[in-house]
Order: C-alpha cells, then sequence, then structure tokens
C-alpha cells in the first residue's frame, strides 16, 4: 500500500493522457501518468525507443517536475473505497496498489479485427501491429506485403512502411469502401477541410510510388502455401478480382473500437457513439462515476485531434477551471462532426458473417469455430456473446474477447433468438496475473 | 550486438527491441502452437492486446513476445500449447 494519495493520475500515455498531463503540468499541478508501454506517446505517437518525442508540443512532459511517470505498468484492478480509488498496479511481474483521488481514462482503442479464412496464419498481422513494428522498431515484418480493410488508418500505415531504409514491396493496398462514399461527410470536410487535402494527398503518394489501390475490393482469404501466403482478393460482390501468391505478409485493419478493458472494471456507463460502445462522457468528460472523467478514443473513436481537445477538457474541469476549455470544445465539436461523418463512410461491415462459406477460428485464444459459434446461438440457446462463451469457450482466453467479442456479438445479433441481449464488454480483470504475484 | 537465444539459436538485437521485433528481423515469423490444434502463431496485435505471440522467458511462460524487452543473454523458447 502506498503512502500519501495521488491527486490527479491518468491511465493512458497516448494523444488524450498527454495532452490532459500537459494541462496539468501548464497549471503547475502534480500529476502522476500509468501507461503499459516502455515509452509514452501511446499508439498514434509510437516511436523507436531513445528517439525524440515525435510531437513537439508534448516533449516538455518528458522532463517536467510536475509530471511523474509509471511506464510499462498495467492497471489490472481498480477498487472504489469511500470516494477514493485503489489502484492495483503491475509493473515487470511486481504489484502495488495506490490510493486515487481523481482518475482520467485515457485507454484508446483496440483494432476492429474481421475474421476471414487464414488470418491466424503467421505472416498475418494487423494494420496497428505493423505500424508499431515499424515505427517502434524500423523493421517490417518481411519483403513483400498486401494491405487491406478499411479506413483512414491505411494511409499512414503505408506511408511509414515506405519510410524505412529497406522498405518491403507494397504488392497493393484494398479498401474495401469505395471512395465515392466520401460524399456522406460533407458536412465533416467543410469543417476541417484539412481533411480531405489528406485523403488526396494520399491517393497521390500511392501513385507516385507506383502501389496498385483498389476500392471496393477486399482480401477474401488467405492460405499457406510452403513458406509464403497466397492470398485471394475480391470485389464488393464476391467476385475474384487477384490471386496473388508468394505473399510474405498481410495487414489488415477495419478502423478501432474503445478499449473497454479499465471502463469495465469500473462499471463506468457506456453509449454507442461512432457506431461502436464506448465510455459514455458528460460535455465536461465526466462518466457516470464521480471522481472519474474519460478522454479519448475511449469515449469515442474520433483521431488524435479530437482526443487531444478531450483531454484538455477533462484535465480542466478535473482542476475545477472548466471556464478554460472553451476553445478546446470548439475545436472537440468540429472534430466530432468529422468523426461522425468518418464512422459512416468506414462502418465495419456485419456483412463478414456472409463472406465465405468456409468454417474457420473466430476466437484465436481458445481455436472456436464459426460454426460452433453459431450452433451456440442455434441449438443451445445462447443469446448474447456472454452465454455462447460459457458454451463455446470464445472470449474465455487469455486475451478476454478484446480481438473476438465484437465478432462473436455481431453473430449473436444475427443467429440468437434475443435481439436485445447484446452483451457489453466485461473484463473483470485488466491483464494477466499470476497467483505468485498476487500471493506477494 | 547484443543477442539473446531463442530456442537455442542466437538472435542479436537493438537496444529497445522487443523480443518479436528481434526475431522477425532474423526472419522467424513461428512462435508457438496452438493448444488444441497445434498450429502455428506469431505477431498479430503488436501491442499486447492478442496474447498471440506466446513465449517462455528465462523458463516464465505466456510472455508477450511483442511487449517483452529483448535484453542479452535471454533464454527466449517457443510455446507448445500454452502451459509447456
Amino acid at each position: 500500500m502506498s503512502n500519501a494519495p495521488y491527486r490527479y493520475v491518468i491511465i493512458g500515455a497516448g494523444p488524450a493522457g498527454l495532452s490532459a498531463a500537459a494541462t496539468f503540468a501548464k497549471k503547475s499541478s502534480k500529476v502522476l501518468v500509468i501507461d503499459q508501454y516502455q515509452i509514452p506517446g501511446g499508439q498514434y505517437w509510437r516511436h523507436k525507443y531513445g528517439a525524440n518525442f515525435p510531437e513537439k508540443e508534448f516533449e516538455f512532459l518528458l522532463s517536467s517536475p510536475f509530471v511523474e511517470w509509471k511506464l510499462h505498468t498495467s492497471v489490472w484492478q481498480i477498487e472504489q473505497v469511500k470516494g477514493r480509488f485503489l489502484l492495483h498496479l503491475r509493473t515487470s511481474g511486481k504489484t502495488n496498489v495506490i490510493e486515487v483521488d481523481k482518475l482520467l481514462v485515457a485507454t484508446g482503442a483496440i483494432e476492429r479485427s474481421i475474421p476471414i479464412p487464414g488470418w491466424t496464419l503467421p505472416g498475418v498481422i494487423t494494420a496497428g501491429g505493423l505500424q508499431s513494428l515499424v515505427k517502434g522498431f524500423s523493421t517490417s515484418p518481411g519483403n513483400s506485403i498486401l494491405i487491406g480493410g478499411s479506413g483512414p488508418f491505411l494511409f499512414p500505415v503505408v506511408e511509414s512502411l515506405l519510410s524505412l531504409t529497406d522498405p518491403p514491396e507494397i504488392k497493393g493496398v484494398f479498401e474495401f469502401r469505395r471512395l465515392s462514399r466520401w460524399w456522406r461527410n460533407i458536412p465533416g470536410l467543410l469543417l476541417n477541410p484539412g481533411k480531405l487535402l489528406d485523403a488526396v494527398k494520399f491517393l497521390i503518394f500511392l501513385k507516385r510510388n507506383n502501389i496498385p489501390f483498389f476500392s471496393g475490393s477486399r482480401i477474401s482469404s488467405i492460405r499457406s502455401v510452403g513458406d509464403s501466403l497466397s492470398v485471394e482478393v475480391v470485389d464488393s460482390r464476391g467476385k475474384v478480382l487477384r490471386e496473388l501468391s508468394k505473399i510474405e505478409n498481410v495487414a489488415i485493419s477495419y478502423g478501432f473500437t474503445p478499449d473497454l478493458t479499465i471502463p469495465s472494471i469500473l462499471k463506468l456507463e457506456r453509449e454507442i457513439v461512432f457506431g461502436e460502445e464506448s465510455v459514455k462522457v458528460n460535455s465536461r468528460q465526466g462518466s457516470s462515476i464521480r471522481g472519474i472523467w474519460a478522454a479519448g478514443e475511449v469515449t469515442g473513436v474520433g483521431g488524435h485531434e479530437l482526443a487531444i481537445s478531450e483531454g484538455k477538457i477533462a484535465a480542466l474541469n478535473m482542476l475545477e477551471k472548466n471556464f478554460a476549455s472553451v476553445f478546446a470544445k470548439l475545436t472537440r465539436f468540429r472534430q466530432r462532426i468529422f468523426a461522425r461523418g468518418l464512422a459512416e463512410i468506414y462502418q465495419p461491415p456485419r456483412e463478414w458473417i456472409d463472406w465465405s462459406k468456409e468454417d474457420f477460428i473466430i476466437c484465436r485464444c481458445e481455436e472456436v469455430s464459426k460454426s460452433e459459434i453459431i450452433d451456440s446461438f442455434e441449438k443451445l440457446g445462447a443469446d448474447s456473446a456472454r452465454t455462447s462463451k460459457l458454451f463455446t469457450r470464445a472470449g474465455m482466453g487469455m486475451c478476454q474477447g478484446r480481438i473476438c467479442h465484437r465478432n462473436v456479438t455481431d453473430l449473436a445479433e444475427r443467429f440468437s433468438d434475443n435481439k436485445t441481449g447484446i452483451a457489453s464488454v466485461t473484463r473483470p480483470i485488466g491483464g494477466a496475473v499470476t497467483l505468485g504475484e498476487l500471493s506477494d | 550486438m547484443p543477442s539473446f537465444k531463442f530456442d537455442g539459436e542466437q538472435i542479436p538485437f537493438e537496444n529497445g527491441d522487443s523480443i518479436a521485433a528481434a526475431l522477425l528481423r532474423s526472419g522467424i515469423s513461428k512462435l508457438r502452437t496452438t493448444r488444441f490444434q497445434g498450429q502455428p502463431r506469431s505477431i498479430f496485435c503488436g501491442i499486447g492486446h492478442c496474447y498471440d505471440c506466446l513465449v517462455s522467458v528465462n523458463g516464465i511462460i505466456n510472455q508477450r513476445a511483442c511487449l517483452a524487452k529483448a535484453e542479452p543473454d535471454l533464454n527466449v523458447v517457443s510455446q507448445k500449447g500454452l502451459n509447456e
């Protein structure tokens, strides 16, 4: 047990968390920042160990006397006692507990992986995982790669791959949604014209680097042949467009969904924001529990600029200086309109259920197949991802459903009788802890 | 260059590398096999969420190769199933 309680604690050192930390530091208030990685920045500002912090505006935090860091530290349990919070931490296999007055949850998002036949093969990686290798370790997983999925995240992934000194050959970028869907986001674009420019720049960039780009297409299956992968690409009607062989890597991303691990431990209220289950917050980023605020992707996936404005609003409110956040609130308003439009354009396709007639693994940890999960709904009476888990073990493995929960929920909506039985994310602990550590 | 051992083979790494990054750079992508079907798995989410890249490090099993820091003379062993 620690001694004096911490007044302000931020979980997550990504754009929202660091923006909040900067706000505290500028107001000369001490703050503790916890992150599970070795270096702050989150996924968006992921950078090489020892390199300069990628965003000048927040670099000062690293040496600020007001900021205390607990890095490589995960929060695996939180208790609420007499209006305070007891955070159970784990750093390199050692556990300890700290007491906190006011808590900001800025734990970001996780990738929305859509399962396809062959997605468990070595060489297949999420686009976010690829980005982390490139930005964090200047490493490509191989020499030839295909990139598929949907959403604006595919842009920076291609860009950073090509920035490597020895980049892999990018044999194609396959975007599921047609570019013409951008007309759906006219209000968002008018308020954020720079974003349209980014999209145009990306298309020019692809052309200049001779990277084939197909909109309205998707990677439909991946097979292991000898030491490499064979990949089938189809159009939106399922007609085969291409069959590519001797591919080393396939990177796929269908966008992001809030990481609700910490919010589910705290039992924070949720709501659907931009199509995904997110933490419900008020206009001051306050959550349903007094003393807890939330900011960034965890309250609705909308990109780093939105996260920065939310982090600032949250911190100012935690400091009871709410009047100072007017400018940040305007940015938040503008960014939310853009995010809403993007979410509509790049909606993760629920049709994935019908994409393949093959049976294949949905829950990677427990190796549970699609047909087993469907059977649990049709024959065994499961009515949600949670009850299906009891029958099939889907979501019961070490990742606690982080990868499969969302997809099992899609299956539940389609195949169970109970159309209102959509279970929201529940994860009783924040990450794997050994019994030995607990008994210490 | 410092190195660690993976299934008996010496793997060089750069300061700050994760175990997974160093292995991929050496052309090794198969990190373990699954418990029920014995299928090979590699790094997937790359950021510690999916627990697919599990390896044993100095005798401690279930370490995520994407998060675990590469350090000199570590003994990293690919896992067969979850618990061996």
